[in-house]
């Protein structure tokens, strides 16, 4: 049987892939080492565009304009250009109000395609172009700590982190003149009071990487303009404890190791995308501790570690010690049983379905 | 399990039907016992199509070995084939159906004419389909044509839904609206071409094709609105889930293979949940229409038949899943919260709402969360009626303006109404959710074998008619609700119980009153029935009584007077104790 699968690695190679949803121009090339902000594609996402009343600029009625166009369907035209015209007496014109393509005449009306600068698609990683995906962007391969969440308001950022907790269970909570905010990625336990979102965005934080969030703070943090990621849920959970150690171990390390890549794009279960943090890690390449990082296949069997979801457990974790089958439990709702021995010792009988893998 | 699984149609009569859903896989199988067909037992396991799993037949192998071990009847070989019966008992299964709920994610535009026709009527047809998001817009929505280009070129649906004018009109309109969207397809990037579905004029249809054609995926349809005051969903709702279909295989590569297994009989849940609905109208032809409600993970299913004419409207606002961040405002909040028998903090019903959303499988595990849910699936029928109510059709015949029109019977899928702790919970939800009038019976898909059924229909249909009347369903209840003004303790309504023993008994109903007359499984028995205070139960007109003859179900009889609509009491401790004696009342007589 298979369970959803959440993340967490302290180092491994780390793969992801930057593609543009629309035919792109590339500019890197395999086996290139890129920076976050380096333009990976370009594309001209969602064109726009400008209907023009030849008719009406022209006096003329619809069926008399085709006589008086300049260009046809398809041509390039600079702004001033004349469309149509001249006309009469007074020799009416209709020039292009901008530069564009025309895409279409008809019925005494041209539509315009306007030019536009493309849209660029950045790296928002460092390392190594692993692949290249054609018309479309690049694979990004890194050695790196990844860290997966439950939720994302789908934004993305790359900066320094500051770990605002000394312990897992201490709610998050900041000063306004705290002068480590300012482009920094905050990272707490529960986000609980609205201010901390406002001192968040006013202090101009990069980000926010939060063990859980208020559910009266969910259309605030969905509207924020800096990405956030929640770890375990909504409510008031703490940071997981390895995921602690780890970001804490991180900041005794050289600075090169306090960067993260947050992306808080939203779980999609029909891929394996997730939000999630990356943390660089400045590691020999050759050294004998990366995995090469391949997920279980998420096939149950006893002995996988497991987070709990739902209350009253949401958050905790534990091992698979036993699938039971067909199971009543306490609320008198039946499931298929999983048996999960906790953290502290203790066996408990849970539905399956109310487990997830820690992969 | 192998895909040289196919070849199945052999001459036993047993059916194995698979449901592939977004979270669970199931696997029914039904027989032959002693001269007619029942349903034999299920098997349930989480599905594997998505990561890190990602493909289908793991799913389907647990499910069917959990099945397997159940009925103590081997149904695939070592080698995972699914094991073929040559005579009748034979392990293994002779016909498969299939049927998929999970959905790829999809994006609809709706475009059509006049915002008050053509598009009322699209966005109903795109209803039949579960999407990912609806946009509409309109010729006449003040937009120019470049601001219709560009919303399509910043949308990129994949399915667009096209309709204006009634057939034998002309209208240039009509031609401006295909030219935009012709326009706008050829400006799309090549491979992002749309599903185009043009259900309008019929008289533009060769000019849709011409211009179309090349630039979409163009599949064209009769007139939805083939006359300004007729609306006709069903050709363009048969062609738009046999394009979603297609549209799935693409996105979904497992689902051909799937469905090579079942040798074609593979449809999308809904509406082979609606299909089923449709035939039970057929079987119980009258004034009375069929009431069908899933309310699963990814959306809540309502259909509804009336005359043969099947309305099917896939609500994922209204699911248990990610549709849940739909409904954390305060009057939402506290209308779940009105449900409840005890007291729930808004905060925390938003939190669960929440984490709900994120993992929509999880089973409540305390009292507190299974009220919870409870309360929810309350309050989301409640809405999903409303908003599925105007594309019933027109006619049905509802005792109160708003209300439930008179069906016969109400059947009601989902996990969450078939896995409740007891049958008074799942009748509880029903009678408050959807708030049925007059007569009808209450049926639970406990199995969750109706879609499974619906999609065997097409291959199988003496079969299923069989199992209509089985064990694969549970009769929960007929329902007797008077419906008029009274105060409250007033008697409204005179039952006289017959048995087939002589056995009589006589009762009085008081308006405000919720009664259960258990009346045993198999056992007949007649009612008649005397309205009082000019109070309707739907058999002609107020006032008006008769008699009514039943078979005993797991619940019986219950009498609701409570009122249409239910009204609750506005004190929150008052309502709480009402909820709880309502409840206490059925247990007690149970």
């Amino acid at each position: 049987m298979s369970l959803p699968l959440i993340s967490f690695t302290p180092l491994a190679r780390v793969r992801r892939s930057r593609l543009l949803p629309a035919p792109a121009r590339v500019l890197v090339r395999k086996g290139q080492l890129i920076e976050p902000d380096d333009v990976i594609a370009q594309a001209t996402l969602a064109p726009r565009h400008l209907a023009l009343d030849l008719a009406a600029g022209l006096r003329q009625p619809t069926d008399e304009v085709e006589r008086y166009l300049q260009f046809g369907v398809g041509a390039i035209v600079s702004q001033g250009d004349v469309l149509a015209g001249p006309v009469g007496y007074s020799k009416r014109v209709v020039r292009a109000p901008l530069p564009g393509k025309i895409v279409r005449i008809q019925q005494g009306e041209l539509v315009l395609q306007i030019a536009a600068q493309p849209d660029e698609l950045r790296a928002g990683l460092p390392g190594e172009i692993f692949e290249l995906v054609e018309e479309r962007g690049a694979v990004i391969e890194l050695i790196a700590a990844l860290v997966q969440g439950v939720w994302g308001n789908n934004r993305s950022a790359y900066a320094r982190f500051v770990l605002l907790a000394a312990t897992p269970h201490d709610q998050l909570t900041l000063n306004a003149g705290d002068e480590r905010l300012p482009g920094a990625i905050l990272v707490g336990g529960a986000c609980l009071q609205p201010e901390v979102l406002h001192i968040a965005q006013t202090s101009g934080a990069a980000g926010l990487l939060v063990s859980s969030l208020g559910g009266d703070l969910y259309e605030a943090a969905q509207a924020a303009s800096f990405p956030i990621v929640i770890l375990e849920g909504f409510g008031n959970y703490p940071i997981p404890a390895p995921i602690f150690e780890l970001l804490a171990s991180l900041l005794s390390q050289p600075e090169e190791d306090h960067f993260m890549a947050l992306n808080a794009r939203p779980w999609d279960r029909t891929k394996i995308t997730r939000p999630e943090a990356i943390l660089p890690r400045n590691v020999n390449p050759d050294s004998g501790e990366i995995l090469a990082y391949q997920p279980d296949l998420g096939l149950i069997h006893p002995g996988q570690m497991v987070r709990l979801l739902g209350h009253p457990h949401l958050g905790r974790r534990g091992r698979l010690v036993d699938l039971p089958g067909p199971s009543g439990f306490a609320s008198g709702i039946q499931g298929i049983g999983a048996t999960v021995r906790l953290e502290e010792g203790t066996d408990l009988l849970l539905p399956l379905t109310n487990l997830e893998f820690i992969g | 399990m192998s895909d040289s699984m196919d070849s199945l149609f052999l001459p036993p009569e047993s059916l194995l039907t698979l449901d592939i859903g977004s979270s669970m896989t199931r696997a029914a199988l039904f027989d032959v016992v002693e001269g007619s067909y029942n349903f034999l037992g299920s098997g349930n396991a989480p599905s594997t199509i998505y990561p890190p799993a990602g493909e289908m037949r793991r799913g389907i192998r647990w499910a069917l070995d959990e099945l397997s071990a159940a009925l103590d009847r081997p149904l695939v070989d070592s080698g995972g084939r699914l094991l073929r019966p040559q005579l009748p008992g034979e392990s293994g299964a002779s016909h498969l159906s299939a049927t998929y709920s999970i959905a790829p994610p999809l994006k609809i535009l709706a475009f059509g004419l006049s915002p008050d026709y053509s598009l009322t009527s699209l966005i109903r047809l795109a209803r039949c389909i579960p999407c990912q998001s609806l946009d509409a817009m309109d010729m006449q929505d003040g937009r120019r044509t470049d601001e219709h280009l560009d919303e399509i070129l910043r949308l990129r649906p994949d399915l667009i839904l096209v309709a204006g004018g009634s057939d034998g009109g002309g209208s240039q309109a009509v031609i401006e609206l295909i030219d935009t969207l012709a326009l706008a397809c050829s400006l799309l990037p090549a491979g992002d071409s749309p599903l185009v579905l043009y259900c309008g004029n019929q008289a533009y249809a060769s000019l849709a094709d011409s211009r179309l054609s090349r630039l979409a995926h163009l599949v064209i349809t009769p007139n939805l609105r083939p006359r300004p005051d007729q609306e006709n969903l069903e050709p363009a709702m048969h062609k738009l889930v046999e394009s979603y279909h297609q549209l799935c295989k693409q996105r979904l590569p497992w689902l051909s293979r799937l469905e090579n297994l079942v040798q074609g009989n593979l449809g999308y849940s809904g509406y082979a949940f609606g299909r089923l609905v449709r035939y039970l109208n057929r079987l119980h032809p009258g004034e009375k229409g069929v009431m069908g409600v899933d309310l699963s993970a990814s959306a809540a299913t309502i259909a509804a038949t009336f005359s043969g004419e099947l309305a099917l409207q896939v609500l994922p606002e209204y699911g248990l899943g990610s549709g849940l961040v739909n409904h954390l405002g305060s009057t939402a909040l506290k209308s779940i919260a009105s449900w409840s028998r005890l007291e729930l903090p808004e905060a925390f019903i938003r939190e669960y709402l929440l984490n709900k959303s994120l993992y929509p499988e999880s089973l409540p595990l305390t009292p507190e969360t299974v009220e919870l849910e409870q309360s929810l699936a309350r309050y989301l029928l409640r809405q999903a009626l409303r908003q599925a109510r105007p594309a019933f059709s027109t006619r049905a015949v509802s005792l109160t303006p708003e209300g439930l029109p008179m069906v016969e019977p109400v059947l009601a899928s989902g996990a969450l109404l078939a896995n409740a702790p007891d049958p008074i919970q799942s009748l509880l939800v029903l009678l408050d959710g959807l708030q049925p009038a007059g007569i009808s019976t209450l049926v639970l898909d406990e199995h969750l074998v109706a879609p499974g059924l619906g999609q065997a229909l097409t291959k199988f249909p003496t079969q299923v008619v069989q199992l209509l009347g089985s064990n694969a369903f549970l009769h929960l209840a007929t329902v007797i609700a008077p419906v008029g003004q009274a105060r409250p303790g007033t008697p409204v309504l005179r039952i006289n119980i017959s048995y087939d023993n002589g056995d009589e008994n006589g009762l009085e109903i008081k308006q405000g009153e919720l009664r259960l007359i258990p009346i045993s499984p198999g056992q007949p028995a007649r009612l008649q029935l005397t309205p009082l205070q000019q109070f309707d139960i739907g058999m002609g007109s107020p006032g008006r009584g008769g008699s009514l003859r039943l078979t005993g179900s797991a619940l019986g009889v219950v009498v609701d007077a409570r009122g249409r609509p239910l009204q609750l009491p506005a004190n929150p401790a008052e309502r709480r104790q009402r909820l709880a004696s309502w409840s206490a009342g059925l247990q007690a007589s149970n």
